[in-house]
């Protein structure tokens, strides 16, 4: 079997989620571990996310954390998802605030009123 | 003309801040009527954003407006009469949060990342490139991102509303919410991750 069968057979039994496919994923966790000593996996990568974004991370734990993100396009995307997710709330919210607000209903404007008068 | 009227008169005319909590200490109702107009929608809105519902908003409101009228002559106005009254109308919705029969918590496992049991993140790969500014002039979006925070647990909305949103630092946030700074820092992430889950579709890459 030549690497290039060899290669395509075990993409497609990882794809379709055959048992080889744990063994495979195996593999390349190992190949990870060896090449990449003391780097966070992605499951440590998600606990820093938050210490990241406030800025508290120390600086070792910081260069781990963009070192992993550099080398996975998953936690890219979810570390970027983060925070553009953080930005839109705020900007709704801010949006929210900047538009003229209407007037408080005829209703509860009065209930206001009534509840002090009747405080009085 | 009384003198809080006469205050009020010169509050309207030269729109003084001073003359006006002067007005309201003296217990006049158009000083009253005036604030409640002015600030009361911003006000509303706030309790809408932290209580996702329209009758617990009202009370909170409510709530809101008596506690002013009670304890106007213990505002110094070291602060101004915005800030003091955004403060008050976030306690008094988070007392009716308290008060009231809580909505069944919503559970946030299907928000919590996935990963394989290599330890790997379970996920799309490509993100959408559009920025926030581009994404949110279309409307869809807009109220999506406003439902998806509606619709988290009271315990994560309050959270990212008061620390993410209204700009409260930690601290106060945690003071506000009676919990620790690390109960509140936990909290504030598993909101924002669940908020991230709920906006995935218009952040990534369909398909990807």
């Amino acid at each position: 079997m030549s690497v290039k069968t060899w290669f395509i057979a075990t993409m497609g039994r990882k794809l379709r989620g055959d048992p080889g496919a744990s063994r495979f994923k195996r593999r390349v966790g190992s190949l990870f571990r060896r090449y990449f000593p003391g780097q966070l996996t992605c499951a440590q990568f998600e606990r820093f996310v938050f210490d990241y974004v406030e800025g508290t991370l120390a600086a070792r734990e910081r260069a781990r954390f963009e070192f992993h993100m550099r080398i996975c396009p998953m936690c890219e995307v979810h570390f970027r998802s983060y925070v553009k997710a953080v930005e839109m709330g705020r900007e709704i919210c801010r949006a929210d605030q900047r538009d003229a607000p209407m007037p408080l209903p005829d209703d509860l404007l009065a209930a206001v009123l009534d509840a002090r008068r009747e405080e009085e | 003309m009384s003198p809080s009227a006469g205050r009020l008169a010169q509050a309207a005319a030269s729109d003084d801040e001073e003359s006006l909590v002067a007005a309201l200490r003296d217990g006049n109702e158009r000083a009253f009527s005036q604030v409640v107009r002015t600030h009361g929608p911003r006000m509303y809105a706030m309790a809408m954003r932290l209580l996702a519902d329209e009758e617990a908003a009202r009370d909170a409101l409510q709530e809101a407006f008596l506690s002013v009228h009670r304890s106007v002559a213990a505002f110094q106005g070291k602060s101004a009469l915005a800030t003091w009254l955004h403060r008050i109308v976030v306690n008094a919705s988070l007392q009716q949060l308290r008060k009231k029969a809580r909505r069944p918590e919503v559970s946030l496992e299907e928000e919590i990342p996935k990963f394989d049991e290599l330890g790997f993140l379970v996920g799309p790969t490509k993100e959408n490139p559009a920025s926030v500014e581009e994404l949110l002039q279309r409307s869809d979006i807009r109220e999506l991102v406003r439902r998806s925070i509606d619709g988290l647990p009271d315990a994560c909305r309050v959270v990212l509303v008061l620390r993410d949103l209204e700009g409260y630092d930690t601290a106060a946030t945690a003071e506000l919410l009676g919990v620790s700074i690390s109960a509140t820092k936990v909290r504030l992430h598993r909101a924002r991750t669940a908020l991230r889950k709920k906006l995935e579709p218009v952040l990534t890459e369909a398909g990807s």
